[in-house]
């Protein structure tokens, strides 16, 4: 079952044939362009977007990124330490916004858990998220799989050739990021 | 002859760093077969100390716990069913905290054993030590160790991770597990058989380690 509140986002996707699933998720891609023209007339609550994708997808959305620089934050409300590093990623997207760098979260609760998908939705309203936000909507152990996560929170940082360059991660005990290797990764990205 | 001495020198000084530069398939730190990490005098919750000397079973199976991890809560009775299967069996299990905050700690751990009816050692590793040594980055994440303390299987319990949600109730990824992957690797190690499965990508919270 899907989260009623994002229904009307993930109905084409589960109804539609493969071609029609194209042409929706194009059709959201225009209406984020467009809103984002739009964004200085809006409130600060309706900045914030929350939106479903499969893996698929998001490697679709990736690409419309260049040739900016990428930092893709993965979390999810069960993660405490992820809850504890998004201030970091949301100063961060303060202070290079406008540098070429664009900031995504990727949330990975389970796509089926309805409560903890509206609590994620909240969380980024409370912490005014203004960045492209999604949530992978497929089986949690897969998107992990496909993503080629072991832990969360992961930091994932793509050049502005779409090429990954920096995987920060939690999965070696001796070696966990910090925030401050965010930064760092940016100015290296920044000064090539 | 020398060159041929040189190169094997060199050939097997590679292979051993490239094992342990590579790990498991989802561990950094330890990989299938390698020695358990020895341990000294960590507090269990019933107010002893243990040594990995003390544990001298035929299996010993470790896991790290988190008290906070919702994925921990979620799974904390397929932990306790599992202990209470494997009571009568040559097994040991020990649970691990590693984490600094103050609900992983051990008065919380005290509390939280209690709560949920663990009857098993349940240590905490405050130096942290013994977690970097099995590569543990998440909770839960089960060690299986054989009798020679070689480790035989590492990762997920069984193949439905559980999350505990706000009102007790527990959400299954993959609806009822049906692959028991710890039980297995028990079953296997204490009759001599292959271990079908030996390593799995736990799924849970990350385990924070002082850096």
């Amino acid at each position: 079952m899907l989260p009623q509140k994002h229904a009307h986002m993930v109905a084409p996707l589960s109804m539609f044939n493969k071609h029609r699933r194209i042409i929706g998720f194009t059709l959201w891609l225009a209406c984020g362009c467009i809103s984002s023209a739009f964004a200085s007339t809006e409130n600060t609550a309706s900045k914030v977007t929350f939106v479903p994708l499969q893996h698929t997808e998001w490697l679709e959305q990736l690409g419309t990124y260049k040739p900016n620089i990428v930092v893709v934050d993965m979390w999810a409300t069960w993660c405490a330490s992820c809850l504890e590093e998004f201030p970091k990623i949301v100063d961060l997207h303060k202070k290079y916004k406008d540098a070429g760098v664009q900031f995504v979260s990727m949330n990975l609760d389970d796509h089926n858990d309805q409560p903890s998908l509206e609590n994620a939705e909240k969380f980024l309203q409370k912490m005014n998220a203004e960045f492209d936000n999604f949530w992978m909507n497929e089986n949690l152990m897969i998107a992990f799989e496909k993503l080629n996560l072991i832990g969360i929170p992961a930091v994932i940082i793509y050049d502005r050739n779409g090429d990954e360059r920096y995987r920060l991660t939690g999965d070696d005990p001796n070696n966990q990021y910090s925030g401050k290797d965010i930064e760092k990764a940016i100015k290296e990205l920044l000064a090539h | 002859m020398r060159i041929t001495t040189l190169l094997t020198t060199v050939l097997a000084c590679g292979l051993l760093f490239s094992q342990a530069a590579i790990g498991g398939k989802y561990n950094a730190v330890l990989n299938i077969g390698d020695a358990m990490p020895e341990f000294t005098d960590l507090p269990d919750i019933s107010g002893d100390k243990i040594s990995s000397n003390d544990l001298t079973e035929s299996v010993l199976v470790l896991v790290s716990l988190a008290n906070h991890c919702p994925w921990v809560r979620g799974m904390d009775q397929d932990l306790v069913k599992l202990a209470a299967q494997l009571e009568e069996q040559d097994v040991r299990i020990v649970g691990l905290s590693m984490n600094h905050r103050e609900d992983d700690r051990l008065p919380a751990m005290k509390k939280h054993a209690e709560k949920n009816g663990y009857r098993f050692n349940y240590l905490y590793d405050e130096t942290q030590q013994l977690g970097r040594q099995l590569g543990a980055t998440r909770t839960p994440e089960y060690f299986v160790f054989n009798k020679e303390r070689k480790l035989v299987y590492m990762g997920l319990l069984h193949n439905s991770p559980g999350k505990i949600n706000s009102d007790g109730s527990v959400n299954y990824i993959n609806g009822n597990p049906n692959e028991f992957y710890v039980q297995q690797a028990v079953a296997a190690t204490l009759s001599g058989d292959t271990i079908a499965t030996a390593e799995t990508r736990a799924h849970g919270c990350t385990i924070k380690y002082v850096q």
